[in-house]
């Protein structure tokens, strides 16, 4: 069944003794940032066979300045669509380093503050029954995996980035 | 009765003037804290994004108050909303000089802000 990959950060939708006051139930502000939108879209990947996982989340990684894990959430296709949620592919709003994964990009589209909202609520209760992350070390072997395969051009990461994947060359 | 007090809550108008039903999400990105750390006049860059799940906004008790933004386009502005209506709905607030600090937000809280924020732009 397809579903589209969004990376969050776990730290602002749990609550964590960081937010001590976050009754169950509530999500913090946060958590609507870490889903901001860009012309009432929100930017997601869209996972089938033809592209595995690991080779979104390398491109994900790969733009940042360092090594980090991944935090992400799946959502399934169809329920997205049960819910009243609209997706396009936008391949050129893609940005990633990896062009395959690019033009597997999707918005979700015709956002309101209310129905992103709901969408926050959506992820929140299917990242609290399925939390998903890949630690730094999953992150770089895929990272490595898609430079060793031509899908990235290493010369495109930063150097910061470049020197902690030596580890796993 | 005391003087209403109000916080100055720095706004992209053009976001915010839409009908009820195509207001974006953006606007929750538009949603920006006063740093006074980086406050050198009134004007844009002294505010940056929320984080931290706290809002902060310059307080004055001039009702027709209209911040100043030095350098930005003409669609930044600003509005006023009575420092009661976080009262009223419990909001956890801080009041130091001339700044409130909207503290311990939910999402629930941010989206009420929102919808508070909006009836006043369309009031303008």
């Amino acid at each position: 069944m397809p579903s589209v990959l969004r990376a969050i950060t776990y730290s602002k939708w749990w609550k964590n003794p960081g937010v001590p006051w976050l009754l169950p139930g509530e999500l913090q502000a946060d958590a609507l940032r870490d889903i901001r939108t860009t012309s009432s879209a929100l930017s997601v990947y869209l996972i089938t066979e033809k592209i595995p996982f690991g080779r979104v989340i390398a491109a994900l990684a790969a733009k940042k300045d360092s090594l980090s894990r991944v935090d992400y959430v799946l959502l399934e296709l169809d329920f997205l669509k049960s819910q009243g949620f609209a997706l396009c592919s936008t391949p050129d709003h893609g940005k990633t380093f990896d062009n395959d994964v690019n033009k597997i990009h999707y918005d979700i589209v015709n956002l309101s503050p209310l129905k992103l909202y709901q969408l926050a609520q959506c992820i929140s209760r299917r990242a609290a029954a399925h939390r998903r992350l890949c630690n730094n070390d999953e992150v770089a072997k895929f990272i490595v995996a898609s430079i060793n395969s031509g899908c990235i051009d290493e010369n495109m990461l930063k150097d910061r980035l470049v020197r902690k994947l030596r580890n796993f060359r | 009765m005391p003087e209403p007090v109000f916080a100055v809550i720095p706004l992209t108008l053009e976001l915010w003037s839409t009908g009820e039903e195509d207001l974006s999400a953006d606007c929750l990105n538009d949603l920006h804290s006063f740093n006074r750390e980086l406050q050198k006049k009134i004007g844009i860059a002294g505010f940056k994004p929320y984080q931290n799940n706290t809002l902060q906004f310059p307080i004055t008790d001039d009702a027709d108050f209209k911040m100043k933004f030095a350098g930005a386009s003409y669609s930044v502005g600003s509005v006023l909303v009575d420092v009661d209506f976080f009262r009223r709905h419990e909001y956890r607030l801080k009041i130091d000089r001339d700044i409130i600090e909207v503290q311990q937000l939910t999402a629930e809280k941010l989206l009420k802000i929102v919808s508070e924020i909006r009836q006043i732009v369309r009031k303008l």
